[in-house]
């Protein structure tokens, strides 16, 4: 009888195949993020053949080196892997120019983790006042996204549909006004402590 | 990712090859777009890999290169199972063989010799 691999997480394939060293285990943890790698690729470099090229090189080099490592969280490790081989083929690239230096520096530091500031992590007593304080602090595009999004529940397609913004702009307001709605109310934390 | 899913009643939190062709092709509803891009805040992987998949604009190359990639990958799977067996089975078989052949040489060769005398 076949064995059922898709019940299996990331880490429970990674140790079977690290234990057996059997490759069923290993191409079923690979064929489950070919896609996203390829995604991660063409978002860097911004040409199908290129993207393709360098998601077998990472999935080669997977191959070849996932057994030397401790790896806690195989998605995070594959993802930097992804990044790191775009970086390489970025920098060897002539004809870099598509891409600014400053994005070339976010890819090669990392995208900094956000903090969910509309998740659990600020949620006491008086959290609702200084984000709404702090959601009229940003500017209206900024605001008006976050309270779509987040408030009114609305996909990026419906805020198109009803702002005439377009997606990248809708995602850079989202992700620029979380950014500033963070520092606000750190400093107004900040504040509160002294 | 397949054995991840969790497609339940209050949205989508993981991310698969479905829920991305689907969201790239215009198949969920409002709330699971939702849903889905509220997972991708915490998920630069998957918002990453969705944003470089949106160029492509749906196109068909994105089956195309994917069904690639996973053949890529089970090919290169297989040669380094291949390998594996070459590495461990195929020499020790050889060894095993030489060592015999040795064996029954000397034997012989003492044995003649032993006669002869």
């Amino acid at each position: 009888m076949t064995e059922n691999l898709n019940k299996h997480t990331d880490s429970e394939l990674l140790e079977f195949y690290k234990k057996t060293s059997d490759s069923k285990y290993l191409g079923n943890l690979l064929n489950r993020y070919s896609l996203l790698v390829f995604g991660v690729c063409m978002k860097y470099l911004k040409n199908v053949q290129n993207a393709e090229d360098a998601a077998q090189q990472v999935f080669e080099k997977v191959i070849s080196e996932v057994k030397k490592y401790e790896i806690p969280y195989f998605k995070s490790w594959l993802y930097s892997v992804a990044k790191n081989q775009c970086l390489m083929q970025l920098r060897k690239s002539p004809n870099k120019p598509t891409f600014s230096e400053k994005e070339i520096e976010e890819i090669d530091i990392g995208i900094e983790d956000e903090q969910d500031l509309l998740g659990k992590e600020y949620f006491y007593e008086d959290t609702i006042t200084l984000l709404n304080e702090s959601l009229q602090k940003l500017s209206k595009e900024q605001e008006l996204c976050i309270r779509l999004f987040y408030l009114e529940k609305l996909s990026y397609r419906e805020i198109e549909n009803k702002t005439g913004l377009t997606f990248p702009q809708i995602k850079s307001h989202i992700q620029n006004g979380k950014r500033n709605m963070r520092i606000l109310l750190e400093n107004q934390i900040d504040k509160n402590e002294i | 990712m397949k054995s991840e899913n969790k497609h339940n009643n209050k949205g989508i939190s993981h991310l698969d090859d479905s829920v991305v062709i689907n969201y790239l092709n215009g198949k969920l509803s409002d709330a699971e777009r939702h849903s889905l891009e509220s997972t991708l805040m915490g998920d630069n992987f998957g918002a990453d890999a969705l944003e470089g998949l949106q160029q492509l604009n749906n196109s068909p190359e994105i089956s195309t290169v994917h069904n690639n990639l996973n053949r890529f990958i089970n090919r290169k799977i297989t040669k380094k199972k291949l390998s594996q067996k070459t590495a461990i089975g195929f020499p020790m078989w050889i060894i095993l063989l030489i060592t015999l052949l040795l064996t029954i040489t000397i034997l012989g060769y003492l044995i003649i010799s032993q006669l002869s005398n």
